[in-house]
């Protein structure tokens, strides 16, 4: 049984795989790549909860102070032979004067390509997020500033059918996150908590998803890191 | 820059390498043994049965037969319960089972089924599929049904026709059981279609589990279409389904399933409080006698 149940849990390397992407846009002509890893949190039975080990190679650049824009590899997916991309564009929308929190929302394209022209699929996404920058305390009275973020993506399943012509019921999937980021001189790390489909039912499918809320949703945990280059000093 | 490049470097090589891999092997369960002990088998079973369902030693055959796959050619083991002289008029139940160990998980399942009217009423034939218990090979969808062929050529060798199968496929099971069913390609064609707790695909369960209208083929080769294969199917069929199965659903499976029969005549049976398997399963939450009863007289009356 473990090992049916964690490789068919393995099938959530596409249900929202992947962390928040630029909640703060980079500096215009900044440029980052990006990796990250994990996700969803099953229950392995005769093991433990466990995240599913997603990951994912990025980079953004910042074509405006307010706009990046982004791609993203997956290469879990990659190594079953199904290539998965996610293109889009993070919009600052606002930023209070003292530059110290803002809002932002970024249109996302998950695409997926498998064997087959069937296998085709493109997933609309639509992420929000407000953040807020906090200042932690270094040595010799120096302030290194942190991120602090929450938001919310909405993932859009336009297909109108599923399997065996059954109608396709959910076609809005959202999913809420909270975060921080550690960063560095160039260096960032991103920590995440998604609760992800928190209306939904995760009962009687193959994966035991882990949920804070027992029988509706899962969680995620993702960890991601970020080097930025070029823009601004 | 240096640095990440070799980092991105390391990972697409690492990436690349892994590429095209499937689940394939992690959809199958199967646990390898160095021989079959039945009752005294002490390992993890779904439930006890009481030992009126005991079966005498003289009615029980453990035997091998090959079949080639592919280029393979494999070793099947099976067990028999019953008069293997007499198949050539009796009516025999192929049960295949599902995606657990072994025979021996399923061996009282088996001997149950040798209950069903009176006792060897009917001969039950199980067989290991290739990968499980000692039966040799890894499992693949293909094997799986290229093994099944290989009992049913067993059964037809012994006197069996058509119209004396009876086919009982249960979870992961019920994949050769709609095949076999569905197909003329195979040794025989059973007679009825039985199915407990039956997958409706692979899709079904790539799309329940991950939310969004995916193809299964982003997982696995396996399709497991029985939710299709099962329009093909004429025969009377019988299903029974746990209301309160966790695993594989009875609304995103065995509902589809049901629904997709268009037969000539379909008995379902919705148990309340029965679960996948184990001591919530449906023989157990039914109680042994009646789901016997219920399988007796469909396989009698229709």
């Amino acid at each position: 049984m473990i090992r049916v149940v964690f490789m068919l849990l393995l099938m959530g390397i596409v249900f929202s795989c992947a962390p928040t992407r630029f909640y703060r846009t980079l500096d215009e002509g900044e440029h980052a790549i990006s990796a990250n890893v994990l996700g969803p949190v099953i229950n392995v039975p005769g093991v433990s909860p466990m995240p599913i080990p997603l990951s994912a190679l990025g980079y953004g650049y910042g074509i405006k102070e307010y706009v990046t824009v982004f791609g993203n590899w997956h290469t879990t997916a990659a190594a079953f032979n199904v290539w998965q991309f996610d293109a889009g564009a993070s919009f600052r929308v606002w930023q209070n004067t003292q530059k110290t929190m803002g809002v932002s929302i970024a249109p996302v394209a998950n695409i997926m390509i498998g064997k087959t022209a069937s296998d085709f699929r493109l997933y609309p996404q639509l992420d929000m997020n407000y953040y807020i920058n906090y200042p932690v305390k270094q040595k010799e009275g120096k302030f290194r500033r942190n991120d602090f973020f929450v938001g919310f993506d909405n993932w859009f399943d336009l297909y109108n059918m599923q399997a065996h012509g059954e109608p396709n019921a959910v076609k809005w999937l959202w999913n809420t996150h909270v975060g921080t980021t550690f960063t560095r001189n160039r260096w960032s790390v991103q920590v995440e908590l998604k609760l992800l489909a928190p209306y939904l039912s995760n009962e009687d499918i193959v994966l035991d998803y882990v949920s804070p809320l027992g029988n509706r949703g899962a969680m995620g945990i993702y960890i991601g890191i970020v080097r930025t280059l070029g823009g601004k000093k | 820059m240096k640095r990440i490049s070799i980092v991105l470097a390391f990972l697409g090589v690492l990436t690349g390498t892994s590429c095209k891999k499937k689940l394939d092997s992690f959809l199958f369960n199967n646990s390898e043994i160095e021989a079959y002990y039945l009752d005294a088998y002490d390992g993890d079973k779904p439930f006890d049965v009481p030992a009126s369902f005991s079966v005498s030693q003289d009615k029980i055959t453990v035997f091998s037969y090959d079949i080639t796959s592919g280029d393979e050619t494999l070793k099947i083991y099976a067990i028999y319960i019953g008069d293997i002289a007499q198949i050539a008029t009796d009516t025999v139940i192929f049960y295949c089972h599902g995606n657990k160990d072994h025979m021996d998980y399923y061996w009282n399942r088996q001997k149950l089924l040798a209950s069903a009217g009176d006792q060897y009423r009917y001969g039950i034939l199980s067989i290991d599929y290739p990968g499980y218990g000692m039966s040799s090979g890894e499992p693949t969808e293909q094997n799986m049904y290229d093994a099944v062929n290989g009992g049913l050529k067993w059964l037809k060798e012994k006197g069996l026709t058509n119209e004396r199968l009876a086919v009982y496929g249960y979870s992961l099971g019920s994949a050769p059981a709609c095949e076999i069913s569905a197909s003329d390609q195979y040794a025989l064609k059973p007679g009825w279609l039985i199915l407990e707790n039956p997958f409706a695909s692979s899709e079904v369960m790539a799309q329940s589990s991950t939310g969004l209208s995916l193809p299964s083929s982003y997982f696995t080769n396996a399709k497991i279409e029985n939710a299709e294969k099962i329009k093909s199917v004429q025969q009377p069929f019988l299903w029974f389904h746990g209301k309160n199965d966790d695993f594989l659903s009875l609304e995103t499976h065995g509902e589809i399933v049901y629904k997709n029969y268009s037969g000539e005549y379909a008995e379902a049976h919705r148990i309340e409080g029965a679960e996948h398997d184990g001591e919530n399963g449906v023989p157990k939450v039914m109680g042994f006698e009646n789901y016997l009863e219920v399988i007796h007289e469909f396989i009698s009356t229709h």
